[in-house]
C-alpha cells in the first residue's frame, strides 16, 4: 500500500510522541521526588504522633522505602504495560481518576476556546476594517485589559457578581446531583444533546457559562490582538487590492481574500492556547469547583500522590501534541503550500 | 465646461482629427487631483492629470517611482487606499462619469469594463485559492456567462432543472477557463487550472493574472508594471501576449513603466509623467525620436544604450517632495533650460509640435521659431 505525504507525516508525528511521552514521564518521576516530603509524611500529619514503626510499615507497603531506581524501573514496566499505577492517597487506579475527570476539563477548555473565537476573531476583524477609528482604539484597549487580567480574580468578581449579587449563574460544580444524563461520552453537554435531555443540558451549560468565560477571556483578547494584526496585513495585500479591481463586493473581500489568509496565525495561537487551557484551567477548576483533570492533580501535588501527578503530566502533555498535531492538519486546509511540502 | 474642452482640445491634438471629439473616447480623464493625506502634510500624488484613451488604442505611462503613475491608475479605479482620495477632477469612461458613480456600480466598472493587473503576480495572487477558480470569480462576480450574456436565473424552473442547468454553467465555466489559459499561453491548462498560484513560475503567474483581467472581456486593461518584476526574456513574452490582446481582443491597454524604451516599442501614445503631472503627450514615435520636455530628454539620455561607451547621463537632482510643490514648474530645479517665469509661474499642458507639452521655455522657442517662420513667408 502506497502512502500519501499526509498519511506518513501523520505517521511520523504520532512515532515521535512515544519518546516524547517517556520522557515527560521521567521528568514527572523526578521532580515529583525532589519535592520535601512523601505521601507518608502526608498523611501522618506533622509532628505526628504515630510510631517510626508505623511510618515504616506504610512505606514499605506503597513502596517507598525501595530505591529510586528501583521504584523508577516499576513505573516504566507499569507504563510499558499501560498501567497508570494506583493512587496512594485514594487507593484507585489512576487510569479510572483521569478517565473521569478529563472530559469535564476538555469540556471547560472547548467551550472556553468556543467562546474566546466567537469573541476575538470578529473584534479582531471589525477593528482591522475600521482601523484607527473609535472601535478599534477601545477594543485594543480592552483586549489589551483582558490580557492582562489574572483568571483567579475574573473568576471570583464573576462569582461574586453573576452568582451572589444578581443570582443568575450557579456558584460551583458541573451540574446538580440527579440531574446528570446518561453517561455516554462523559462530555455533559453533548450526553445531554445525545439522550434529548433538555434540563440537563440547559443546567450544565448555565454551570459551564462562568468558567468557560473566566478562562476564555484572556484567550479572547490575545485571539482578537492577533486576528486584528494580522487583517490588517492581509487587507493591505495586493491580492486583496486586486480582488476589488476585479469588482469582488466587499463583503466577499473581507470573508472570502481576507479572513481565510488572516487565519493562518490565528490557527497557531489557538493551538498553543488550547494546550494551555487544559493546563491553566487549575486555578479556574478550583474556583468553580469544576471536578476535571486540574483539581485532581492540585489535591495529588499537596497529597505528594507520586502516581496521580505522574500520570496526569503525561496527559497533558499528549493532549498539548495531540492540539499541535490537529493544527499542524488545519494549516494544511487553510495554506495550500504547506499540504505540499 | 472647460474640463471637456481641454479634453477635445487634447485628444484632437494626439489622436488625429478623426477621433477628435471626446465623446469618441474610451476613457478621458480630465484634470484629476488625488492626495494622500499625512502627518507632514497632504502628499499631491496626482496633481491635474488630464489623459484620454481611444478605443483600442495602447498608451504609455511613463515615469520615475513616485511620480504619481500608480495613483494615477488607482484613482481611475477608485481604489486609491484610504487616506487617499481624489479632489477634484473627472474620470470618464465612454461618457459616463467614473467619480459620480455609487460604491456598487462602481463595482460592475471594475473587471468589467476596466481590468487592472499589477507588478507582482507573486503577491496579487491569492495563494489560498486555485488558479482556475481565481479566474472563474471574475464571471461569478459579475453573473456573467462565458458568452459574455448576464445570467438572469428562470423564475419557474423545477429544482432538477435549476440543478442541471447550474451543472452546465459550471461545465461551460471551466471550459471557458481552460481555454482562456491556453490563449494566454499557460501549457496543458485543462489540468493546472487546478493549480494553486505558487505551482507555477512569476511569468505564468503574470499570465494568470492577465487572463483573470481578461475573463469579462473588459474594454480597457489598466497594466501597472506588468514586467517589472519579471526577468527580461519573460518580460517580452508578457508584452508580446499583451499586444496578441489589443490586436484580436481590441481591448486597450494603458501600460504604466519606469522603462522609456519598452514604452517606446511598445505603445502608440506615450504620456510622460513628473511630480504628478503629465508633462508630455503625444505618440510615441515623435517622443521617441524628438522629445521637447527637459525631463523626457533627460529620461532618454540616461538610458542605457547597447555598444555606447559614453558614460550615462543622470538628471541632476531629486524629484520633488510632494507634500511642498512650489508654485512654478516643478522639474525647474533640475531643468537646465530653466527661465524666471519657471520658477513663478506653473506652465499649462499646451499644443506644441504635434502633441501636449508642459514647459514654458520649449512653449517660448516653439513660439519664435512660428513667428521667425511667419515673418520670412511674409
Amino acid at each position: 500500500m502506497r502512502l500519501s505525504r499526509l498519511q506518513v507525516k501523520l505517521i511520523e508525528r504520532i512515532a515521535a510522541t512515544i519518546p516524547l511521552t517517556l520522557a515527560v514521564a521521567l521528568a514527572a518521576f523526578v521532580l515529583m521526588r525532589a519535592i520535601p516530603g512523601d505521601p507518608v509524611d502526608i498523611m501522618m500529619g506533622e509532628g505526628a504522633s504515630s510510631s517510626g514503626e508505623e511510618v515504616a510499615a506504610l512505606r514499605t507497603q506503597l513502596g517507598l522505602d525501595e530505591p529510586i531506581y528501583r521504584q523508577l524501573s516499576g513505573y516504566l514496566k507499569g507504563l510499558l504495560r499501560g498501567d497508570l499505577g494506583y493512587s496512594i492517597i485514594r487507593s484507585r487506579p489512576v487510569a479510572e481518576m483521569i478517565w473521569e475527570a478529563l472530559p469535564a476539563t476538555i469540556e471547560l477548555a472547548v467551550y472556553a476556546m468556543l467562546f474566546a473565537l466567537a469573541l476575538g476573531i470578529p473584534v479582531g476583524v471589525v477593528s482591522a476594517l475600521k482601523h484607527n477609528t473609535a472601535f478599534d482604539r477601545v477594543s485594543t484597549a480592552v483586549s489589551f485589559v483582558g490580557v492582562s487580567l489574572p483568571a483567579f480574580w475574573l473568576g471570583i468578581v464573576g462569582i461574586l457578581v453573576f452568582s451572589m449579587t444578581l443570582g443568575w449563574m450557579p456558584t460551583s460544580g458541573r451540574i446538580p446531583y440527579g440531574l446528570e444524563p446518561r453517561h455516554i461520552t462523559g462530555f455533559l453537554t453533548l450526553d445531554a444533546l445525545l439522550t434529548g435531555n433538555m434540563p440537563a443540558l440547559g443546567s450544565a451549560l448555565r454551570h459551564l457559562c462562568l468558567p468557560a468565560v473566566t478562562l476564555g477571556l484572556g484567550v479572547a483578547a490575545v485571539v482578537a490582538r492577533v486576528t486584528r494584526s494580522s487583517m490588517l496585513d492581509v487587507l493591505g495585500s495586493d491580492y486583496v487590492l486586486f480582488a476589488r479591481a476585479k469588482g469582488v463586493p466587499e463583503p466577499a473581500v473581507t470573508i472570502r481574500h481576507a479572513l481565510r489568509n488572516a487565519m493562518i496565525p490565528t490557527v497557531t495561537l489557538v493551538g498553543l492556547q488550547f494546550g494551555s487551557l487544559l493546563g491553566g484551567n487549575m486555578i479556574v477548576e478550583t474556583i468553580f469547583g469544576w471536578p476535571g483533570l486540574g483539581r485532581v492533580v492540585v489535591d495529588a501535588i499537596f497529597a505528594r500522590d507520586y502516581p496521580v501527578v505522574q500520570a496526569s503530566v503525561m496527559v497533558y502533555a499528549l493532549t498539548f501534541v495531540m492540539v499541535n498535531l490537529i493544527t499542524d492538519l488545519l494549516y494544511t486546509v487553510l495554506d495550500p503550500k504547506i499540504a505540499l511540502q | 465646461m472647460a474640463c471637456s474642452m481641454v479634453s477635445n482640445m487634447v485628444c484632437g491634438m494626439v489622436h488625429g482629427a478623426g477621433t477628435a471629439a471626446a465623446t469618441g473616447m474610451l476613457l478621458d480623464v480630465c484634470d484629476l487631483h488625488t492626495v494622500y493625506p499625512s502627518a507632514r502634510g497632504d502628499v499631491r500624488a496626482v496633481r491635474g492629470v488630464s489623459l484620454a484613451v481611444a478605443p483600442r488604442e495602447v498608451l504609455g505611462v511613463v515615469g520615475e517611482s513616485g511620480c504619481g503613475k500608480s495613483a494615477l491608475m488607482l484613482s481611475i479605479m477608485r481604489l486609491l487606499p484610504r487616506p487617499g482620495r481624489i479632489v477634484r477632477g473627472a474620470v470618464r469612461l465612454r461618457g459616463v462619469d467614473l467619480l459620480g458613480l455609487s460604491s456598487g456600480e462602481m463595482r460592475d466598472v471594475r473587471g468589467r469594463e476596466i481590468a487592472m493587473v499589477f507588478q507582482d503576480p507573486m503577491t496579487t495572487l491569492n495563494p489560498a485559492y486555485r488558479v482556475g477558480d481565481q479566474i472563474s470569480e471574475s464571471l461569478q462576480v459579475h453573473r456573467m456567462t462565458p458568452s459574455g450574456a448576464s445570467i438572469s436565473p428562470p423564475r419557474n424552473a423545477c429544482v432538477r432543472s435549476r440543478l442541471w442547468q447550474a451543472r452546465r454553467a459550471r461545465e461551460e465555466e471551466r471550459d471557458y477557463v481552460i481555454e482562456l489559459m491556453r490563449r494566454v499561453g499557460i501549457p496543458s491548462p485543462d489540468h493546472r487550472h487546478l493549480e494553486y498560484p505558487h505551482q507555477f513560475s512569476g511569468g505564468m503567474q503574470q499570465r494568470i493574472m492577465i487572463a483573470i483581467a481578461l475573463a469579462c472581456k473588459p474594454r480597457l486593461l489598466l497594466a501597472d508594471e506588468p514586467t517589472t518584476a519579471l526577468d527580461v526574456t519573460i518580460q517580452a513574452q508578457v508584452l508580446d501576449l499583451m499586444e496578441d490582446i489589443n490586436r484580436e481582443m481590441g481591448t486597450a491597454i494603458v501600460i504604466v513603466t519606469h522603462d522609456l524604451a519598452l514604452a517606446g516599442d511598445f505603445c502608440d501614445n506615450i504620456a510622460v509623467m513628473y511630480a504628478g503631472q503629465v508633462v508630455e503627450w503625444g505618440p510615441a514615435e515623435a517622443i521617441m525620436e524628438d522629445p521637447l520636455h527637459p525631463y523626457t530628454r533627460g529620461l532618454l539620455l540616461s538610458m542605457p544604450r547597447l555598444g555606447s561607451r559614453q558614460p550615462l547621463r543622470a538628471i541632476p537632482g531629486e524629484v520633488p517632495d510632494l507634500t511642498s510643490v512650489s508654485s512654478g514648474c516643478a522639474f525647474a530645479p533640475r531643468c537646465q533650460q530653466r527661465t524666471d517665469r519657471c520658477e513663478a509661474e506653473e506652465p499649462p499642458l499646451q499644443i506644441a509640435s504635434g502633441r501636449m507639452l508642459r514647459c514654458h521655455a520649449v512653449q517660448a522657442e516653439a513660439h519664435n521659431r512660428a513667428r521667425f517662420r511667419g515673418c520670412v513667408a511674409r
